[in-house]
């Protein structure tokens, strides 16, 4: 197993009486991980305290070794894209781009062509390079602040909300850069409480609600911990009833729900350890065509919404 | 470290230098304070500081008398009040003025030590500052060009040499102003009235305390400014031994604050 990137132990932050996070510990492994929570779990907290913007209040937290907080060789290696729309309104894209990467230590004769190679990567059109950030939509804001934290060639991204104001395109494009900067072995924390975007993107993910973790790990793991929750599947089949009665000789069911003129069997399953790797000779046993199998909760919304009470 | 997604992509680039030194992260730091300055609003602003004095200067000048006159005006009305109040807005709002416009976390988030990111700041400003009164004290001489006045040339010079100090004093007590509270206009004005015009005003050792006080010291010892000073007794070395002493302890107070202190969205919260 590979080591942690991030690591928190204990953290906790108070804004005066109100709690940002509270006594949380997890670790964050390499690859791309979702952070999702609704809106006060303490998701921008956690992120401003991984990107050195503020400190915990009490706890540790250490971003690829180190603390974050007013430490050069770690923020060298971050790059943030926050979720804040402001930019300097005045400035060109270019001219900001050149700026912030001389402070990040890109060479001076190079940082012009790397600005805009960047640029191109999130695909902001050329046309608009000319333009003051100020006259920009939101989506093309999203784009330029994406190529601000690529720039530099960070090891960890650290996005918050990154896909918002885009467009279903511009959605899938963002995802795409993603994936290439994930394979070419950028760390990637991602905020977004659209969920939908983030399945396809992480097998990791981190729950906050009330500025406590409430998971985290690989969504099956999490999903697997819930053994209070009994797993569901629907199955669109030629005779539902007859697969319903075998699965229930066999003890596999809490329960099920079957449709026999719609062909739809829904199924709570009891032991899903035990069940799975018998579920493809079940089949067999049955005899007859499955047309498809939908599990019923383990998508990331419905897990998000177990988790979360919600 | 192997990602779950599988793009066809090859291994990335080696990365570049990570650092930036002194010099690079006072040109970054400078590009984007420069670039930001020429908004049309803030043209305008700058329009208004460098033209404004020097005209209303000029359509009083037939009231003025002599040289003096004239000079006394700039020197009074300018470069010690409109001057440091211009280095209150400007240097206050060194920090704040991103934190206000949610654009700070780009900056802050890059591979440089607060205290060299304020200092960097600091400079930028003090040059922008720079060019900013020195064009106008070229207004000022223009005026007093078209005017014919005598000797105008040599007191143009002496209050742009003096200006380089006040610059660099007033601006960095108006930095940790800015860093001590978001109502640093008012400390600032208070400052002002307590310090510069109160007690820098009173003939006791009190009145070392005032940068004013200093400043002046240092304009009288040009002949042609110092002729129409009162100055009593006039210690060159120790106004600038005091001025390098206010700006270097202003300065370092401000980057210990701003190392130690957290300046986002959390003052606001605990609010």
């Amino acid at each position: 197993m590979s080591a942690p990137i991030i690591e928190a132990r204990q953290v906790s932050r108070w804004y005066g009486l109100v709690m940002g996070l509270n006594h949380i510990s997890f670790d964050i492994l390499p690859g791309i991980t979702g952070l999702v929570g609704p809106n006060g779990a303490g998701k921008s907290t956690l992120i401003q305290i991984i990107t050195g913007q503020l400190k915990p209040s009490s706890g540790t937290l250490t971003v690829l070794g180190h603390t974050p907080w007013n430490h050069p060789p770690t923020l060298a290696r971050l790059g943030y894209c926050p979720e804040k729309e402001a930019l300097p309104e005045h400035l060109r894209p270019l001219e900001w781009l050149t700026g912030l990467g001389l402070l990040s230590g890109l060479p001076r004769q190079q940082v012009g062509p790397i600005a805009s190679a960047s640029l191109a990567k999130v695909r902001l059109r050329e046309a608009d390079w000319g333009k003051r950030l100020g006259q920009f939509s939101k989506g093309m804001r999203q784009r330029v602040k994406l190529a601000q934290a690529i720039m530099h060639q960070p090891d960890l991204l650290v996005l918050d909300e990154p896909m918002n104001g885009l467009d279903p395109m511009g959605r899938q494009e963002i995802a795409t850069i993603l994936k290439e900067l994930a394979a070419q072995g950028v760390h990637i924390l991602i905020s977004s409480h659209i969920l939908a975007e983030l399945e396809p993107l992480c097998r990791n993910i981190m729950i906050l609600n009330w500025g406590r973790v409430m998971a985290t790990g690989a969504r099956h793991h999490i999903r697997s911990g819930l053994t209070d929750w009994p797993e569901q599947l629907t199955v669109l089949c030629e005779d539902p009833e007859a697969l319903a009665a075998l699965l229930f000789e066999g003890g596999h069911l809490l329960g099920f729900d079957a449709h026999q003129e719609e062909g739809r069997l829904t199924f709570r399953i009891k032991d899903p350890q035990g069940f799975f790797p018998q579920w493809a000779s079940l089949v067999r046993e049955s005899d007859q065509a499955i047309h498809e199998i939908r599990s019923g909760n383990r998508s990331l919304q419905t897990l998000f919404n177990k988790v979360t009470h919600s | 470290m192997k990602a779950e997604n599988d793009s066809a992509q090859g291994p990335r680039m080696p990365a570049a230098p990570r650092h930036p030194g002194t010099w690079q992260s006072l040109a970054g730091l400078w590009c984007l304070t420069w670039r930001s300055q020429l908004s049309w609003r803030k043209s305008l602003a700058i329009l208004l500081h460098v033209l404004g004095l020097p005209l209303l200067g000029y359509l009083r000048a037939s009231s003025f008398q002599s040289m003096g006159g004239w000079m006394l005006f700039t020197i009074d009305l300018y470069t010690f009040l409109a001057l440091p109040l211009f280095c209150l807005h400007s240097f206050g709002g060194l920090v704040r003025d991103d934190l206000q416009e949610d654009t700070a976390c780009y900056t802050l988030t890059r591979p440089i030590r607060r205290w060299q990111f304020l200092v960097g700041q600091y400079t930028c400003q003090c040059l922008w500052t720079c060019i900013i009164v020195a064009l106008t004290y070229l207004a000022f001489g223009s005026m007093w060009w078209l005017q014919e006045v005598e000797g105008w040339l040599p007191v143009m010079l002496g209050l742009m040499s003096v200006a380089v100090p006040a610059i660099l004093v007033y601006g960095a007590i108006s930095s940790l102003m800015g860093l001590l509270t978001r109502k640093y206009l008012v400390l600032g004005l208070i400052y002002g009235c307590v310090i510069e015009f109160g007690v820098g005003q009173i003939p006791t050792n009190l009145h070392s305390l005032s940068m004013t006080h200093h400043l002046k010291d240092l304009l009288a010892l040009h002949p042609e400014i110092g002729a129409h000073l009162v100055r009593d007794s006039a210690q060159p070395w120790l106004s600038l031994l005091m001025l390098a002493m206010a700006t270097l302890i202003s300065l370092g107070v401000g980057c210990l604050l701003f190392t130690h202190r957290e300046y986002l969205q959390a003052e606001d919260m605990s609010r």
